[in-house]
């Protein structure tokens, strides 16, 4: 196989995608497999995602050098230079050494011939076989021969084959011959393959044999994932909110949690962790749609809203739109009297059985525990994302992709590889003169034929004022097709081309390749969908139609002109603020890339909190980080240092330092990562003083002594949230409860009599950290659920201190005297006033560094060059911050690793001679990319941050500022072509 | 001659963000949710990006009606692009309304990439209101 492939990316959803961008972005040629037909994963079922309820796949395209990839919606398809996607595609065995691997895969076949599908649908027309469609929770029916998800482009059909009868009716009408029942699966290799990264996933837990929730009996108990589907415009019912069994809408809606996680009974010891948020905003969606009284209970263990803004999304839930939050294992769901509805039965909080009747069930499911990772996971070479072992959601799914893509370009480097050097044809001489234009009227394969001569497109296009020649091809996605028309844009005048074809988004690829042999740029060239004209029933006027949008279409490439390219060379230094563990590993990310970093640390010592921990595995962790950062000879180190000020545009910052004795320096860098960190919140200002009474931060320093005594430590309560999860400190610190358990559990080594409590109103052991849960419960430590408005109570009576709460299981007040009450005050963030506004980037409301989009791009900022990662931006564990540091040294990497950064096509420019230099852009410029040079006396646009929005342009009083692709003239001809 | 209401068929200038109703449309075409042709559709990479100039050329032009569609608000590929438009949207219509057109021959709606049956809802609706209104004037009042 002749793949130019160095990379193999295994699984195509959104880490995979995630890693595969990273790995383009630095150049290097990726392969992105799926065994699925379609791209997405989970993702192409979710049309929507919290926090923010939209979708924001786009914000992961590559922000600059953005012509290399189509900018569309990356949930329909992914378009990169450097990206091959390969589907219906698994990989069965690898081979060889990371640097030099084989790899073999089996290309599924699909029945349909993919370059030669025009996505016309006769086919499922005539198809007789009707199975039940799996992409929409088998809630309707598809045919054998279907799109494999509902809105992809290219809309390419594929055969079930298990489903098909061969009765070959597809076949006889399909315009293209593009079918083909006989072909059988084809066996690839890929050779010389540097490394692969796994992100096939953990799979979907399927609840159909859990006989308590009837799932597959009744038909309104659906999973989580069948609701997201009755919830989309692409789904069974076109987006409305009915219920399977009547498509009524529903009234009451319930959720039901932890279906199939938490339940070591069926191998599933851990927490599938987005399930409590995604039900939240079903929930809420439920409401938006049916209106606010629709009744949305929850049925939960513990609501696990860990994320930095999630508490305030399930506060806002509870409390504004009325979703009731219901604390319970339910025991079972029946069938009720009423057609359809159904029943649950609980036990309520006070102990008493509950039998409420809802409209609809929605279990909520995650990780599936039977799925096993592939034999080959484990070869040397292939770095997996946490993604494949644990169910996670969007922005740690992408932080973890873009760390292994950091693990990956690593051992690349080491192994020598580098990503090759991308030869882009010159411009062609001819690009410069007169626009001559050259339409291709594309048959596709014969099928447009009857449109192009009934209507004598030839002889109209002739009519369109301007140099235009025609040419007719049988098919351009055929090689011999698109060769006919290299040919002749190499020997002929033309230096403008306009095709007549199909969907702009499938076709437009095509215009690179042909942008790469011709020197003609791409935006020279356009497509004009005369199928989708063609095929649209309403038209009145089918040759008016075509022609007007042909000659909208030439008017806009008649305009066209080569915006002035600035190259921009780029500083090769990092600049990392912070030095624990997110700060550490994102210098070495960059340093292992022969980026030079200076690392500038505001204490004494580096290492961030390394002193205050005492977890043998992390203090390791980072201990390994210190050493390796101190040798490096590429990172220098600046103790009791700030950085009092920065200035400049991503690539080519100045950066200004200022010591502890006073003395400044200055650091010229290309990208910045804020990695600030945070530490421990104090106890609250009204604890009782008493030495009994400590931090869960004191207890665990004590019990980590050498030598302890713990014998007469007999009673000890745990308390957690001690200021956290309500304002103003309205998030959850994320470490505490890991850290009581960790400690409980130390404690109980220590002292196997010691009696311990744990006072929680969620625990949030999230992922695998569940099976520490598991186990504190399992050696008999107590656990003690508390609402936030009855917090247990603290007192202090004749010397002893009690405890005094309410035990739901007991269903009774318990008092408990301790030896230690152990407070869980949580993570705030070192302040980040300075850096804020230093870097010019925003801040949340509780002081954390605002990131651009928690789920697109979790470790960039507002402003392009500057990143951020660790506690700076959120409570993490120590491990997560050492991969959200990795994944920001990344994205740097993606600045530095570069010598210079050419303008986009689409950025905008200035026509100096007409600008007021009234400033106006610069104020709406939504990414900080203008400024003014103070010494040219010039607005200056900052191609690197600049991302052609064009709000500039719209708001420009003059006129003086252009958007390379859609400059204001084309614009205007073309609305006159609309009109004409 | 003058044309009856039944065969008035309003040209309409649709100039729709890349990002959502752009792929709404393109959604709406592969589901094979059909909505009248007479609909012109421009791409612009964002609401943000168009000019009253744009609009007030479409109508100057003969556009019986002019349509914007751009990303939910939060939802904007620009950040917010799509609210910068929707502050000169007020301004706009004040402006058409001078040069004699109505203003609900403008149009601005957010419609998101996955919503394809909302788009042929709003387009069909968005014709019925134009047939209903009548051809343009700007055959009337077209100034040089
Ligand atoms: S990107 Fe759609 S309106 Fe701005």
């Amino acid at each position: 196989m002749n793949q130019p492939a160095n990379i193999l990316v295994i699984g195509a959803g959104i880490s995979g995608i995630r890693s595969a961008l990273d790995l383009a972005e630095l150049g290097y040629k990726v392969c992105l497999l799926d065994r699925a037909p379609a791209m997405g994963g989970i993702l192409t079922r979710l049309d929507r995602q919290f926090p923010n309820n939209h979708c924001g796949i786009c914000r992961m395209l590559p922000m600059f050098d953005r012509d290399n990839s189509e900018e569309f919606c990356l949930r329909k398809g992914l378009s990169h230079e450097n990206i091959e996607v390969l589907l219906s595609t698994e990989v069965i065995a690898v081979e060889g050494n990371p640097g030099n691997m084989t790899v073999t895969a089996v290309k599924q076949a699909t029945g349909v011939d993919a370059d030669r599908c025009i996505g016309c649908q006769e086919c499922e027309k005539v198809c007789p076989v009707e199975v039940p469609d799996t992409f929409n929770a088998e809630l309707g029916k598809r045919k054998a021969i279907y799109l494999a998800v509902p809105y992809q482009m290219p809309n390419q059909r594929v055969i079930d084959l298990q489903a098909c009868t061969r009765c070959g009716e597809c076949v006889k009408v399909c315009p293209t011959a593009a079918i083909d029942l006989e072909r059988t699966p084809e066996t690839l290799t890929f050779e010389n393959i540097g490394g692969v990264v796994l992100a096939s996933g953990t799979g979907l837990f399927n609840p159909q044999d859990m006989d308590i929730y009837g799932m597959g009996h009744f038909p309104n108990v659906v999973t989580s994932s069948a609701f997201e589907r009755i919830l989309s415009s692409s789904g069974p019912y076109q987006g409305s909110l009915i219920r399977p069994s009547d498509q009524h809408p529903p009234k009451k809606i319930a959720w039901i949690q932890c279906v199939g996680s938490r339940n070591p009974m069926i191998g599933a010891d851990y927490c599938s962790s987005a399930c409590c948020m995604i039900s939240i905003k079903q929930a809420l969606f439920a409401k938006e749609r049916l209106g606010s009284d629709t009744q949305t209970t929850i049925f939960y263990m513990d609501m696990r809203t860990f994320g930095r803004d999630y508490q305030r999304y399930r506060d806002q839930a509870e409390k504004e739109n009325n979703v009731a939050f219901v604390r319970c294992r339910i025991h079972s769901i029946e069938p009720n009297e009423e057609e359809g509805n159904l029943k649950i039965s609980y036990v309520d909080h006070s102990g008493k059985p509950v039998n409420a009747v809802f409209d609809m069930a929605v279990l909520a499911t995650g990780k599936d525990p039977l799925r096993k990772l592939p034999d080959f996971a484990a070869h040397p070479g292939i770095i997996a994302t946490d993604a494949v072992s644990e169910w996670m959601d969007i922005g740690s799914s992408v932080v973890s992709a873009s760390g292994v893509s950091e693990r990956l370009a690593r051992m690349l480097s080491s192994a020598g590889i580098k990503p090759e050097k991308q030869a882009t044809a010159p411009l062609s001489d001819k690009v410069a003169g007169s626009p001559h234009l050259q339409v291709v009227l594309c048959s596709c394969n014969g099928s447009l034929d009857k449109v192009i001569e009934e209507n004598q497109l030839a002889a109209e296009l002739k009519k369109i004022p301007g140099r235009i020649d025609i040419m007719q091809a049988k098919s351009v996605c055929d090689a011999e097709g698109l060769d006919q028309v290299k040919e002749i844009l190499l020997n002929g005048p033309a230096n403008r081309v306009l095709f007549a074809a199909c969907n702009a988004q499938v076709f437009r690829p095509k215009l690179k390749q042909l942008a790469a042999v011709t020197g003609i740029p791409k935006e020279f060239m356009d497509v004009v969908n005369l199928r989708g004209l063609t095929e649209n029933a309403a038209s009145h006027d089918l040759l008016g139609e075509i022609m007007n949008q042909l000659e909208m279409r030439a008017n806009r490439l008649f305009r066209k002109k080569i915006t002035p390219a600035d190259v921009r060379p780029i500083q090769k230094t990092a600049l990392v603020i912070g030095s624990g563990p997110a700060g550490l590993s994102a210098a070495l990310a960059l340093a292992a890339q022969n980026i030079k970093v200076v690392l500038v640390e505001k204490k004494e010592t580096i290492g961030g909190n390394f002193a205050n921990i005492h977890d043998a595995q992390i203090r390791e962790m980072i201990g390994q980080l210190m050493d390796e950062a101190k040798d490096h000879p590429l990172i220098t180190m600046h103790t009791d240092t700030e950085v009092i000020n920065n200035a400049g545009v991503a690539g080519q910052f100045v950066a200004r330092l200022r010591h502890a004795n006073g003395a400044e320096t200055t650091v010229l860098h290309g990208a910045a990562v804020i990695a600030t960190g945070g530490g421990k919140a104090d106890l609250p200002a009204d604890t009782l003083a008493d030495n009994k009474i400590i931090s869960l931060y004191d207890l665990e320093a004590e019990l980590n002594q050498p030598g302890i005594d713990a014998a007469n430590i007999n009673t000890v309560v745990f308390m957690q949230c001690i200021g956290s999860r309500e304002e103003p400190r309205n998030y959850c610190s994320r470490i505490c409860c890991l850290k009581s358990l960790k400690t409980a559990m130390k404690l109980k080594e220590l002292n196997p009599n010691c009696d311990i409590y744990v006072f929680y109103r969620d625990m949030m052991t999230y992922g695998e950290s569940e099976k520490f849960y598991t186990q504190a419960r399992a050696k008999g430590i107590i656990f003690i659920p508390f609402e936030k408005q009855e917090k247990p109570a603290i007192k202090i009576e004749s010397g002893r201190v009690l405890v005094e709460g309410y035990d739901p299981v007991l269903n009774e007040p318990v008092c408990i005297e301790a030896d230690r009450v152990a407070l869980a005050s949580g993570l705030i963030p070192n302040p980040v006033d300075l850096v804020a506004s230093t870097f010019h980037v925003e801040t949340t409301q509780d002081g954390f560094i605002q990131e651009a989009d928690s789920k697109w791009r979790p470790v960039d900022t507002g402003r392009e060059g500057i990143f951020v990662c660790g506690l700076a931006r959120g409570p993490v564990r120590a491990d997560e911050a050492v991969q959200e540091g990795k994944a920001a040294g990344l994205r740097a990497l993606r600045i530095l690793a570069r010598d210079t950064i050419p303008a986009s096509q689409h950025s905008a420019y200035v026509r100096h001679a007409i600008c007021s230099l009234c400033e106006r852009c610069i104020a709406v410029c939504p990414f900080d990319a203008r400024y003014v040079d103070p010494d040219l006396g010039r607005i200056m646009v900052d191609p690197v941050a600049c991302q052609g929005c064009g709000v500039c342009a719209a708001e420009c009083p003059n006129g003086a500022t252009l958007i390379g692709d859609f400059e204001e003239y084309g614009v205007m001809d073309e609305i006159e072509a609309a009109l004409g | 001659m003058v044309k009856s209401m039944s065969d008035f068929q309003p040209k309409i200038i649709a100039l729709v963000c890349n990002w959502c109703t752009y792929t709404a449309a393109d959604l709406a075409g592969t589901s094979r949710l059909s909505y009248p042709a007479n609909i012109r559709m421009i791409r612009m990479m964002c609401t943000g990006m168009i000019d009253p100039k744009y609009i007030l050329k479409a109508f100057l032009d003969g556009a019986d009606g002019v349509f914007i569609g751009g990303c939910h608000p939060g939802d904007c590929h620009y950040i917010n692009g799509n609210l910068k438009f929707k502050k000169r949207m007020a301004g706009m219509e004040a402006i058409i309304k001078q040069f004699g057109f109505d203003e609900n021959r403008l149009r601005l709606r957010w419609i998101g990439a996955s919503e394809g049956p909302e788009f042929q809802h709003n387009m069909t609706d968005f014709i019925q209101t134009i047939q209903d209104m009548g051809p343009s004037p700007a055959q009337g009042i077209m100034v040089l």
